[in-house]
């Protein structure tokens, strides 16, 4: 019995080292390009082309302690298996995502002159908000209210909708997150948005 | 005389010492010179200070051109009456013919010109007339030019009080204010544009006893920088008096809107369209900021007709301490659109049309509704998931800090029991029938005190028990129970648009709860149809009144006739029976977007299994067979056959991301799976070998199955 010990010492050993924890983190590329895609769609082809800003595709996420050693695993998880996984879409093909986007096309040929008017801004959490109401006329004020409200019930719907298609109902900060950005890129020169300083005029 | 020092006069008007003084002294001093051959007399009079006044550099010249003929004139270089109007400077009256007429004097059509502080360069015409007896003064001033307006001014000064008139016409609000400035100020914030026609009188002894101010507000524009409050070519007509009682001011005022537009976040009033008046009567008590109403009536042209009393508390944190609304009248759709709506754009309720007029009375208590008694008179609602036709009845309702207040809730406004009534409706597009509920409802609690019945088609849903407490909080609960009376499934399909089929939907519903915008019927649903039974159960529905409602439920459906089942859907003779297990469907606006689905035929089943040409050919198609199916079945030998024998079929279909994984009631090989099993002779198999369909795909061929009449065999 005795000289198992080792035997077994040695298999438990083995058994640890072969526990490999994969964590999936959230494709910052790929959601980027489905928020353009889906921003296509609501806005039309015909916006102001917006370059997307040379980043650091991980580094648009929070650094945490820990995560240079995942990044490090995933690389050589790359380089083992094709690097399918890491490429992926997002899906925002599903019935969700499509009627949630129809009925914000549906409501940006309403919304696009308060837009420009700068009555209606951007917000850093990936919503609309009344800037300036003044920008309004008084008849209109209450509609504009009510297409604000209806786009922050589609957006939220939207974030949510395209974590739980991709099986991640956690990621919808950060799909939150990453259209915040998105929708302020694309946006027409002109309108407004708003960020930690306030709002401003792109 | 030169360089004398005027002693102070103790009269509460300074302009009335000092005109008067003036006045007086000027002309005494030119009447012993009368009858000289003298063309002209200077008196240079100095200084004049009083306590709070001074006039500076002041002289009297008077000239003679003729007999009969006199001129007094009365320069003043500067002179300060009140700080807040600033200097006047280069004064000038020019008085032809002054009346000296001891104890009366004079000056019937003075002229006056200079820069009256302020009030810039103004250039006067004035008549005068002093009392020395009984120190009495009235004058005229017309001329007078303010805020790129005109303005007539009248006085007088009599023992028992004075009374100050002004009539004004088309002043620039703009420049008003900035003149109003060291009295009156409005928020910073604020820009406002547009004319004022008033007039103006005053009544006082010592001090101010009555305002009153009379006319017109014209095109008035105003906003204020966050754009909560604002006005559009507004015209307003006022008639206001105040009393001075003591330190409080006792208010009566009417004020009608004809034309333009307000706007006060979120209310938007088009008065052009539906002109407005209120009469006030009430009482401010300045000290801490008390505007007591004891009568408020409001009226909007086909909108309301309301009479309010209360107590707003403009000095303190809450402005609205209590209210007391007796609606005569609340008019939809305008006063729904217009003075509700607005505070409902976030809800679910923001596409809710209202007719028909409401009456009643509300109480608002520290800025919050109190209670209140309604009755509902031919009111229509529509909504997006419920309508409600010729709704009647009485809702009372009470807070539930008055609820729960000591003294008994009986007696009190909104305690009583509530009743409603109405004619029809719908129901998600179903519609329902004539009903009559009685409830009580305080707080967020709501209870209903009898059974009722609501008809749905030609069925009902029997409700034995709701009540709802704490509506909306986290610890809300939900008790209810009660019955779906059998319903036919052939109007229910008809209503949803589906092919029409037989059979009846009921069932006894136990529970329903909402949590997180989630409706869950607890029980099954049995339905009774195509022979067989079908029993929904863990239905839930997300979002019940958004515009993204989900449902979700298991659905299992035991010993269909499949003839009828085919016969319904033109899907070509199948004989039979069938069994379907439907887990974790799920509906995303009334579409499947999930499923797990196996449709078999029942173990053990003894009935008579036949499948025609049509069916066959429309299988093979969904088991992805095509075109060459119909060939083989429309030549050969098989032709003569209009139906086979099969021994049993099934198939099953897990839906997610719009794909279909399709598979049958075994495999045959790799990746093929047997539809139909044959059995007899002539022994016809159906083999599907498409294993992802695409739902969307799946759809349309099923959609055009149902539309064609499926090939022809000869």
């Amino acid at each position: 019995m005795r000289r198992l010990v080792p035997i077994k010492l040695a298999l438990v050993s083995v058994l640890i080292a072969a526990c490999v924890t994969i964590n999936v983190y959230f494709p910052a590329a790929a959601a980027e390009k489905a928020a353009d895609k889906i921003i296509e769609d609501v806005w039309g082809k015909d916006q102001a082309p917006a370059p997307t800003p040379p980043s650091d595709k991980t580094s648009s996420l929070a650094p945490q302690a820990g995560r240079l050693l995942f990044a490090a695993a995933g690389a050589v998880l790359d380089f083992v298996i094709p690097a399918a996984h890491a490429q992926a879409d997002l899906d925002i093909a599903t019935p969700e995502v499509r009627a949630i986007t129809a009925s914000m096309e549906g409501r940006h040929a309403s919304l696009s002159k308060y837009y420009a008017s700068g009555a209606v801004g951007f917000t850093a959490d990936g919503m609309v908000e009344v800037r300036d109401q003044n920008a309004i006329p008084l008849p209109e004020r209450n509609q504009a209210r009510q297409l604000v409200a209806d786009e922050n019930k589609d957006r939220a719907a939207l974030y949510a909708a395209i974590a739980k298609a991709n099986a991640h109902p956690e990621w919808e900060p950060e799909i939150r997150d990453t259209f915040a950005k998105r929708w302020v890129a694309k946006a027409q020169a002109g309108w407004w948005y708003k960020d930690a300083g306030g709002w401003k005029q792109k | 005389m030169p360089g004398e020092r005027f002693h102070p006069v103790h009269t509460s008007f300074k302009a009335q010492a000092l005109a008067g003084v003036v006045l007086a002294t000027a002309l005494l001093s030119i009447a012993p010179e009368r009858g000289d051959a003298v063309g002209r007399i200077d008196i240079d009079i100095g200084d004049l200070v009083g306590s709070d006044w001074s006039a500076r550099n002041v002289s009297i010249a008077l000239e003679l051109p003729g007999a009969e003929q006199t001129i007094a004139r009365v320069f003043v270089k500067q002179a300060t009456l009140m700080p807040e109007i600033g200097a006047l400077r280069d004064l000038s009256i020019t008085c032809p013919n002054p009346l000296v007429r001891e104890p009366l004097f004079a000056c019937k059509s003075a002229t006056v010109s200079g820069q009256f502080g302020r009030f810039g360069r103004q250039q006067l015409r004035a008549s005068l007339e002093y009392r020395s007896d009984n120190e009495t003064l009235r004058f005229a001033i017309d001329g007078l030019r303010v805020a790129q307006g005109r303005v007539h001014v009248t006085g007088q000064w009599l023992e028992s009080g004075w009374t100050l008139a002004a009539k004004t016409e088309g002043l620039a609000l703009a420049s008003l204010r900035e003149l109003m400035k060291p009295w009156f100020a409005l928020p910073d914030d604020l820009t406002v544009e547009g004319k004022a026609s008033l007039d103006v009188t005053l009544h006082g002894a010592d001090t101010i006893a009555t305002a009153q101010v009379g006319g017109t507000l014209n095109d008035v524009t105003a906003n204020n920088a966050a754009g909560t409050l604002a006005t559009d070519k507004l015209n307003v007509i006022l008639d206001t008096e105040l009393k001075a009682d003591g330190a409080d001011w006792i208010i009566r005022a009417k004020i009608a809107a004809r034309s333009g537009q307000a706007y006060s976040d979120p209310i938007f009033l088009d008065f052009a369209q539906q002109p407005a008046t209120a009469t006030v009567a009430g009482r401010w008590i300045p000290e801490p900021g008390i505007l007591q109403l004891s009568e408020l009536k409001v009226g909007q042209k086909d909108t309301v007709m309301a009479t309010l009393a209360g107590e707003l508390d403009f000095g303190g944190e809450m402005l609205l301490r209590k209210l007391h609304v007796d609606l005569e009248r609340l008019e939809f759709p305008v006063a729904f659109t217009s003075l509700m709506l607005p505070f409902l754009l976030d809800t679910e309720l923001k596409d809710l049309k209202m007719e028909g007029h409401v009456s009643g009375v509300v109480e608002m208590e520290a800025g919050l509704p109190a209670a209140f008694a309604l009755e509902l008179h031919e009111v229509n609602a529509t909504g997006n998931v419920a309508s409600f036709r010729a709704l009647d009845g009485q809702v009372n309702w009470l807070s539930s800090a008055r609820r729960d207040a000591p003294g008994g809730a009986a007696s009190r406004l909104g305690a009583a029991p509530s009743r409603l009534e109405w004619q029809g409706g719908a129901l998600y597009g179903i519609s329902t029938g004539a009903t009559r509920i009685h409830f009580v409802t305080a707080g967020a609690d709501f209870r209903l005190l009898e059974p009722t019945e609501l008809p749905i088609l030609d069925g009902g849903l029997a409700i034995e028990e709701l009540s709802v407490r704490e509506l909306g909080e986290p610890q809300m609960s939900v008790r209810f129970a009660g019955e779906l009376k059998p319903i036919s499934v052939t109007l229910l399909s008809r209503a949803f648009g589906w092919p029409e089929f037989a059979g009846t939907i009921a069932g006894r519903i136990p529970q329903v709860s909402l949590e997180e915008d989630v409706l869950s019927l607890g029980g099954d649903l049995d339905a009774e149809v195509f022979g067989g039974q079908v029993k929904v159960n863990a239905l839930k529905l997300q979002n019940p009144l958004g515009d993204y409602p989900q449902l979700s439920a298991n659905i299992t459906m035991r010993n269909l006739d499949l003839e009828a089942v085919t016969g319904t859907f033109s899907f070509g003779k199948i004989t039979g029976r069938l069994n379907a297990d439907i887990r974790d469907l799920e509906l995303f606006q009334w579409a499947p977007i999930k499923f797990d689905a196996r449709l078999y035929t029942p173990p053990g089943d003894k009935s008579r299994h036949l499948i025609s040409q049509r069916a066959v050919n429309n299988l093979s198609n969904i088991g992805g067979g095509g075109g060459g199916v119909t060939a083989a079945l429309s030549s050969g030998f098989l032709r003569f056959f209009e139906d086979f024998r099969y021994d049993r079929l099934g198939l099953s279909c897990r839906l997610e991301n719009e794909i279909c994984l399709m598979d049958g009631i075994e495999r045959q090989q790799g990746e093929s799976y047997y539809i139909v099993k044959g059995s007899g002779l002539p022994r016809i198999d159906i083999i599907g070998n498409a294993r992802r369909v695409s739902w969307n795909r799946l759809v349309s061929q099923l959609t055009a199955i149902q539309a064609s009449g499926g090939p022809v065999v000869q």
